[in-house]
């Protein structure tokens, strides 16, 4: 690419960026406040999840076997999993009560657990431990991969 | 109960950290295995998947770490703005890897038949290359087949003997096979494409006018036709021969008409043939017509010449009329040769040959040819001229012929020479026929004339072959016969100011020379002084009254018979006496009664001792030309003079074998 586009590139993404943070309300087009993020982030996750499963339907398909094929499906278990936990604890986000946080100077220190669902909201906030081992299965699996 | 939000804390900030580490370590690891094989769509994919989920990872942790440092700070503020971005970032991420994957599949499934293409594209060349060979072999078998056909068709045109013709449907050729090119001259290349009435025109042989195109009539009628017999075809070059031919449509595989074909044969050879034979006819039945006058005027001449020899032998010398008498003779004699000539061209045959000096056959035969003509001729003939082996009468005819000729080609002024002489030098006469072994002589017959058409030189031999209006096309062909029955050659040079006919005739034997030597001692005149007893058995009245009166003269007894029947009987009577027949002239055909053929095996039969003459006016006979192989001792050519007949009796009978003394 000449540096004559790579200039004009630039110059486009400090425009939009600009754009973004800048952004003031306007009534001649359509509002995305509210709950439009949360319900276009989780229909990221299910596509996220989807776009995954698929993957992983294919990838038991295809019978793929050897060096780092067990550990990609590890990665695609994990990272599906992630998903439905992390689409849960938004949702479930939305449902907890904020009186179940205990704040201190504006910093939730514990939460009180009431029912199921707290528990539920509860676990979902620790979704790393699901996180983590899907990366680091992938990463095993790129080894393998790169080793055979 | 209440639980601590310390280790939700803990471990989004801990987890955040390594999640961004593990990602970036994936990152890297994804692009080191890329590195390895470009071409790898599932790394390529991996590539895109790794980066998305480092993006994520990046913006997720980072946002955690900076809400962590911000809520603890009191910044609570500040996150509300950060965090729609950093959620933003996460959801375009979470769609980026949804659409990576779709597109993966796309892709994947587009590069796996790739690779399948790839990967059997060695198998799939085989496999068409295998295809393609049988299709190649296939198309070759079927040109192979297609050529040999073509082949075949041309190599069968060219065989067929009759001159084929294809044009389309506008008469225009298309196919000419080599007859036809040789009849009509015009090459195939030249013909192809060009009307067929330009190649192939044809005119009543009668008339000369111009006959319908057969192809035009094929066209039209849609059906086979026929040319009338007296067609003609004019070829380029001028040329005409007589054909017959016909046309036919040529159909195609719908069954319409797509073309003509025309063949045609010449037919002049063959009208020339049954021409000839209309002719051969005629002269056969002129032959015959000729042979029963000549028969009959032999045996007329057989009883002149007998009496006139013998009044010419009964007269003095001296005597006035005696002179009278020899021309009468000599008359008589020519009269001989021309009957012997009629009956050669009459019965045909092999030559009855004697030793004998040519040079007077050759002036009487050419004067008797020019005579009432304008014309000069020079004779050259030396006297040391060597004998030579021949009939005389054929040999006579054949200088006829030569002079005949060359008095038409002068229309009767101009001069001729004749010249003969004796070979001595083989080598200088460069002709290749001559035998190294033999010896020679050369006549040669020079007129000067306007000389022979150099394209009529080489058939001038040849039977019918005439250049003249009224010629029968045989003098020449039976001067040619007849020189090869004598074992001679001859050759013709001719220029536009004179023709020269050279005959070669091989030189007579030794013996021959002594049998001539012993012919001119014999007594002109013989005296009464043989012995023996004769029997004469001819048909004809006539003849056996002069012959009876030349063996009385001779001093013979005589007895006469008419037929062969009666002549055996006499011969049996005779052999159971005292005076036995001692020899028998015998008439070769006896009409309605036994020839001398049958009665002369009968009487061998009887007696193998027999002697017996045979007598004919056909010189050329085969009983007369090989008379030994039929129990005859001798040949009695009629008319015969006496001494003829002495010399011919005096060779069977000797004086001790003669029973009854005169």
């Amino acid at each position: 690419m000449s540096d004559r586009l790579k200039g004009k590139g630039i110059r486009c993404g400090l425009f939009v960026l600009g754009l973004l943070l800048y952004a003031e309300p306007a009534l001649a087009v359509q509002h995305h406040g509210g709950a439009e993020g949360l319900i276009s982030h989780q229909i990221g996750h299910i596509l996220f999840t989807l776009g995954m499963a698929f993957l992983l339907f294919r990838v038991y398909q295809d019978r793929k076997r050897g060096a780092g094929w067990f550990e990609f499906k590890g990665f695609l278990w994990c990272i599906i999993l992630w998903n439905i936990m992390t689409f849960t604890g938004h949702w479930l986000d939305e449902l907890t009560s904020p009186a179940s946080f205990t704040i201190v100077n504006q910093h939730p220190v514990a939460f009180t657990i009431n029912n199921l669902q707290d528990a539920l909201f509860y676990f979902t906030r620790l979704d790393h431990l699901l996180l983590l081992p899907a990366l680091f299965f992938l990463l095993k699996a790129l080894q393998k991969w790169g080793k055979a | 109960m209440t639980i601590s939000w310390v280790p939700v804390e803990l471990t989004d900030s801990i987890g955040s950290i390594l999640a961004l580490y593990l990602a970036v370590a994936c990152l890297i690891q994804a692009r080191l295995w890329f590195k390895n094989k470009h071409d790898d769509i599932f790394r390529h994919y991996i590539i895109l998947l790794t980066t998305a989920i480092t993006i994520f990872a990046a913006s997720r942790s980072i946002g955690h770490l900076v809400k962590q440092v911000l809520l603890l700070s009191g910044q609570n503020h500040i996150w509300q703005h950060l965090s729609p971005f950093s959620g933003g970032i996460n959801t375009a991420t979470f769609i980026a890897i949804c659409t990576i994957g779709i597109y993966y599949q796309s892709v994947e499934k587009i590069h796996r038949q790739i690779e399948y293409y790839h990967h059997h594209l060695e198998d799939m060349v085989t496999r068409r290359t295998a295809a393609l060979e049988d299709e190649i072999t296939e198309r070759k078998q079927i040109q192979q087949s297609l050529s040999e056909e073509k082949e075949q068709l041309a190599v069968t045109l060219r065989s067929i003997g009759d001159g084929v013709i294809t044009t389309d449907t506008a008469g225009q050729v298309v196919l000419i096979n080599k007859v036809a090119e040789q009849l009509t001259v015009w090459r195939h290349e030249e013909a192809a494409g060009r009307s067929i009435i330009d190649i192939f025109k044809i005119v009543d042989a009668h008339d000369r006018t111009p006959l319908e195109n057969p192809v035009t009539r094929v066209l039209s009628l849609s059906r086979i036709v026929a040319m009338a017999n007296n067609t003609v075809l004019i070829a380029k070059d001028g040329a005409e021969y007589n054909i017959a031919d016909s046309g036919a449509p040529i159909y195609g595989q719908d069954s319409n008409i797509i073309g003509v074909v025309l063949v045609f044969r010449d037919v002049t050879a063959e009208k020339r043939l049954h021409a000839e034979m209309m002719k051969n006819e005629k002269l056969e039945s002129v032959g015959v017509l000729a042979g029963g006058i000549a028969h009959d005027f032999n045996n007329i001449l057989m009883a002149i010449m007998g009496n006139l020899s013998l009044t010419r032998h009964i007269l003095d010398s001296q005597d006035r009329v005696y002179p009278l008498i020899k021309a009468a003779e000599k008359a008589a004699i020519r009269a001989k040769d021309l009957a012997q000539q009629l009956l050669t061209f009459s019965r045909g045959g092999d030559p009855v040959r004697q030793t004998a000096a040519i040079g007077e056959v050759i002036r009487e035969s050419a004067d008797f040819a020019l005579h009432g003509s304008q014309i000069k001729c020079q004779y050259r003939i030396p006297d040391d001229l060597w004998l030579v082996h021949i009939d005389k009468g054929q040999m006579s005819q054949v200088i006829q012929n030569l002079i005949i000729n060359a008095r038409q080609a002068m229309d009767d002024s101009g001069s001729i020479s004749i010249s003969c002489e004796n070979i001595t030098d083989l080598a200088a006469e460069k002709f290749p026929p001559l035998a190294a072994d033999r010896k020679y002589i050369k006549i040669s017959t020079t007129d000067s004339g306007p000389g022979i058409p150099a394209k009529s030189i080489a058939k001038i031999f040849d039977p019918y072959f005439t250049t003249k209006e009224m010629g029968n096309g045989l003098g020449l062909a039976i001067t040619n016969s007849i020189i090869a029955k004598h074992e001679g050659f001859i050759r013709v040079a001719s220029s536009p100011e004179e023709t020269v006919f050279t005959i070669y005739l091989p030189v007579a034997e030794p013996r021959s020379n002594g049998q001539a030597g012993a012919q001119s001692t014999l007594p002109c005149y013989p005296d009464a002084t043989a012995h023996g007893k004769i029997l004469v058995m001819d048909d004809e009245e006539m003849i056996r009254q002069v012959t009876y009166t030349m063996l009385r003269l001779l001093g013979y007894q005589v007895v006469l018979a008419a037929d062969g029947r009666k002549a055996l009987k006499l011969y049996l009577e005779a052999s159971q006496t005292d005076a036995p027949i001692d020899a028998m002239i015998m008439d070769l055909t006896v009409p309605g009664g036994m020839g001398g053929k049958e009665a002369a095996a009968e009487a061998l039969r009887l007696d193998p001792a027999a002697k017996i003459l045979v007598s004919s006016g056909y010189s050329n006979d085969p009983i007369i030309t090989n008379y030994r192989q039929y129990g005859f001792c001798g040949s009695l050519i009629k008319p015969y003079k006496i001494m003829d007949l002495h010399k011919a009796l005096t060779a069977i009978i000797t004086p001790q074998s003669a029973a009854t003394p005169n």
